[in-house]
């Protein structure tokens, strides 16, 4: 084994000494002489028509500085997975026509300080003709609910189809054969990060007509991209400066507050400030998915689970964002880490007028993690079979086809149980002890190599 | 907040004639850590503020039986009043270090439910309350009157004079966190036994369970006048339950709070029953 | 605009500012003398990323109008490293760490600081309870309740 310089050792971090030392710099650190500050007017109602928007009394107010509206902005929309083709575009930088959630942004007051601009904010009249909103995944799809996106569905299109579809073997015949058939529903509120640091960007206008950007974002070129398909400039006119995020876990990857400060620091030729309050982290910024997850199982008498019939409802809130790929991850996610020759899965991207969920910390996947593993406590309850047991019966092996038909390579589940549960005290008896991820279909009595089959 | 003044009057005098004069344009701090957080969150636009902190008001007197807490005592030095077990049990609770540093029991009583913990354990303990000008009322009708939108508002509460407990006391807080939680629901107990065995007098107080901290007075009728038991604590948690007005909000749901003070309103009386036996 | 000139000590060091009425004590620190290791977490007393010391309390700089601590002494984690050197908490917060992000950790240090100023052998329950009203995202706070233990001993010696 060769000798290896870091891996192994117990490395200090690079920024521990910032950190500790309260020297390590964050965008709200940022000041520039003359600097504005931001503040954001958002929609009181849920979903609405804008008829009028009113500033005349918040620009009167002294010391406000200039007000930044859908007009001001060159491209107003914002779809962050338009770069991988996702579409159509859906969100506005700064709502016009319509809003769509309670907190959807509309229009800015920039002003000398951040009280000014605050207050200001107070003064902005907004006309708003209130709609019904639609406030549940399930809603969202019944023929009665208000339809609340333009392209007439209240869900993603994937391919013609208003879901994601996995087909595998044929599960309807396997939960006809089972020995058993467990039902779960499993429902998850969204998530809020709650970084201790807030959203923040600084924009300064350089003097041969670029912008500086500090921003807090995870996603530095994302935002830069983004921004620049926004602004209709080149991406060299922009200089994005990244660095330390106070947390993020997915938070902070939307480009959520570049766009309107560099508008307004090149309305105004000033450095303008946008900081996030903890109100708008929490009720504003994108959250995980809300979903609702419907678990059909079909199980045999020795523990295999032979069929899974799966229909999901993920909450993407007002806008896409990352709610279509994270809807396809979960997707593919649905069967976990087991082998199950036939699996059926219908999952929706859901559009309410909620708060727009995103990513966070393996969004998609973890919401599937949480069902089927209760799922899996469920079926061991119901088939009066151990619960290390079921598991490791049912983990996939090498060399297995999974249902979004990818072989199995680098399988160690059944061996990470294992050291689980000596870690854990539990001793397994000798017939799982002996399991390992290369042993066959005849020892385990389970599941298909090849092609999607149903071995029944 | 574009303030333009910030009013620091050295005595209760010098508090109420700025109140007198500026009369709801003034906004009153006394820790801040009710008005403060309101101001910086851009909920309210004040003008004029005035500060509490050097007011004089925070003295604290420990008599034979009662003890002299002034407004702004802040809730470190309440934590220790041992005298006023209950009391000092709830300012403990309350947040954290730094928050109690600077949080006041005066203000306390201003907090909106579910916050305002030390409201429970001062009703549990008859606690009174002093306004500038001489007026006393006793909290229960302080919080009657700020219900019903009559003077006790506009008055400068200068000081709560908190009787020793006769009985045992116990105060008990459900909240989601172990510790710096806002309170589910707050169950504040005092119990009175005789030389008969027999409840003379009870005081069961809830907080967050209402529009503000009240008296679960059914609940003490169970009691009084009974050789308290085991059956006895469950019937008056259960009159307690019934009694109280809880509300939903983010931290619960009023059908969660009123079962809980079910839950805890017998506790707190099995334990003061417990301390009593114990002794 | 209406401006009051307070007075006080920070740091050791005798400190005059100019600012509005109701400028915090954290909005000072931050702005007016570019000390930014005062965070701005929460702005509600909620998060404790403000935590400073005044006369030796642990207090939450972002509701506290500077005007209120004429006279008074205020202590920031700028101020807790001596001739270049780090603190033994600072010292214990890196060699454990107990910060990732960064941003609870001059809140936390502080807030341990308070703690062990009073008592120099606190057990992990009184750990807890010290820090109880600083909020971290990032390290699940076993780091953090480890590196203050370890600030105790290295203290003790």
């Amino acid at each position: 084994m060769k000798q290896l310089g870091i891996v192994g050792q117990s490395v200090k971090r690079r920024d521990g000494l910032g950190h500790v030392t309260g020297q390590t710099q964050y965008v709200d650190d940022v000041f520039y002489p003359g600097m504005l500050w931001l503040r954001m007017v958002r929609s009181p109602v849920a979903r609405g028509a804008i008829r009028r928007i009113d500033t005349a009394r918040a620009e009167a107010l002294p010391g406000v500085v200039a007000i930044v509206s859908a007009g001001d902005v060159p491209n107003n929309w914002y779809t962050i997975l338009g770069l991988i083709g996702v579409g159509p575009p859906d969100e506005p930088v700064l709502a016009h026509e319509e809003v769509m959630y309670q907190g959807e942004p509309i229009c800015a007051v920039v002003a000398e300080t951040e009280d000014i601009a605050n207050e200001a904010t107070s003064l902005v009249k907004l006309d708003i003709e209130e709609l019904e909103p639609v406030l549940d995944v399930e809603y969202a799809l019944n023929a009665e609910a208000p339809v609340i996106k333009k392209w007439g569905s209240n869900t993603f299109i994937y391919d013609g189809m208003n879901h994601r579809r996995l087909r595998f073997g044929d599960v309807d015949a396997a939960l006809k054969q089972a020995d058993f058939v467990v039902d779960g529903t499993y429902r998850l509120s969204p998530i809020e990060h709650v970084p201790l640091e807030t959203h923040c960007c600084v924009v300064k206008p350089e003097p041969d007509g670029r912008l500086t950007v500090h921003t807090n974002t995870q996603a530095l070129y994302f935002s830069m991209d983004n921004t620049a398909i926004i602004l209709q400039c080149p991406s060299n006119q922009l200089r994005f400066l990244g660095g330390t995020v106070g947390g993020g876990f997915g938070g902070k990857v939307d480009v959520i507050t570049e766009p309107v400060t560099c508008i307004a620091a090149l309305k105004t030729r000033r450095p303008v400030k946008w900081r996030w309050t903890r109100r708008e982290e929490f009720q504003n910024s994108s959250t995980r998915a809300g979903v609702k997850m419907e678990y059909r199982d079909g199980v045999m008498r020795d523990g295999r689970i032979i069929a899974r019939k799966v229909r999901s409802l993920q909450d993407a809130g007002a806008y896409h964002r990352h709610s279509p790929y994270g809807a396809q991850k979960h997707m593919a996610n649905v069967g976990g880490p087991y082998s199950i020759p036939n699996v059926w899965a219908d999952v929706y991207c859901v559009y309410t007028n909620r708060q727009p969920s995103s990513a966070m910390r393996g969004f998609g996947v973890m919401e599937a993690s949480f069902a089927i593993e209760v799922q899996m406590e469920k079926i061991a309850r119901t088939i009066g079979m151990d619960s290390w047991e079921l598991r490791m019966i049912n983990a996939y092996r090498n060399g297995q086809m999974r249902p979004v038909r990818k072989v199995v390579e680098d399988a160690a589940l059944v061996e990470t149980l294992q050291a689980a549960a000596e870690l854990a005290g539990h001793e397994l008896p000798a017939h799982l002890r002996a399991m390992h991820s290369n042993d066959t279909g005849e020892q385990t009595g389970n599941h298909a190599y090849g092609g999607g089959g149903s071995r029944l | 907040m574009t303030v333009t003044t910030l009013f620091t009057p050295r005595s209760a005098d010098e508090a109420v004639d700025l109140m007198r004069r500026h009369g709801s344009d003034l906004v009153v701090l006394a820790g801040g850590t009710i008005m403060m957080p309101m101001i910086n969150d851009g909920a309210l636009f004040p003008r004029q503020v005035m500060s509490l902190r050097r007011a004089g008001l925070d003295g604290l007197h420990t008599a034979n039986d009662h003890v002299e807490i002034g407004a702004t005592a802040n809730l470190a030095r309440v934590a220790e009043v041992n005298a006023l077990p209950p009391l000092a049990e709830a300012a403990r609770t309350v947040g954290g270090p730094a928050l109690r540093t600077m949080a006041t029991i005066g203000g306390n009583l201003f907090a909106h439910p579910p916050h305002g913990d030390l409201g429970a354990p001062l009703l549990a303990l008859d606690a009174e309350v002093q306004l500038a000008g001489g007026r006393v009322l006793a909290l229960e009708d302080f919080y009657a009157e700020r219900a019903s939108g009559s003077r006790a508002g506009t008055e400068l509460v200068t000081a709560l004079r908190v009787p020793r407990p006769q009985g045992q006391s116990v105060y008990l807080k459900c909240g989601r966190r172990q510790g710096n939680t806002t309170s589910v629901i707050a169950v504040a107990v005092q119990v009175m036994i005789g030389s008969d065995g027999t409840c003379s007098d009870a005081r069961i107080a809830l907080g967050a369970a209402a529009s503000h901290p009240m008296r679960a007075r059914r609940a003490e009728e169970q009691l009084r006048g009974r050789l308290p038991d085991g059956e006895i604590c469950a019937a008056a948690a259960e009159e307690a339950m019934a009694e109280c007005e809880p509300f939903t909000d983010a931290i619960a749901s009023d059908w969660y709070r009123r079962k809980m003070i079910g839950v805890y309103v017998r506790r707190a009386l099995e334990a003061t029953l417990s301390i009593h036996v114990g002794q | 605009m209406d401006t009051t000139t307070v007075t006080f000590t920070l740091n050791g060091t005798t400190t005059a500012l100019a600012v509005s009425p109701l400028t915090t004590l954290r909005t000072a620190l931050r702005e007016n003398l570019h000390l930014s290791a005062t965070k701005a977490g929460c702005s509600q007393g909620g998060c404790g990323s403000c935590t400073v010391l005044v006369d030796g309390e642990p207090t939450l700089s972002c509701l506290l109008p500077l005007a209120l601590i004429e006279g008074q002494e205020v202590t920031t984690l700028e101020g807790l490293s001596t001739r270049g050197g780090l603190h033994p908490l600072q010292e214990a917060f890196y060699d454990r760490f107990a910060a990732q992000c960064g941003y609870c950790t001059p809140g936390m240090i502080m807030a341990a600081k308070a703690l062990l100023d009073r008592n120099a052998q606190p057990t992990r329950e009184e750990i807890r309870e010290a820090l109880v009203g600083n909020l971290c995202r990032c390290t699940g706070y076993l780091p953090i309740l480890e590196a203050v233990e370890d600030a105790a001993r290295r203290l003790s010696q």
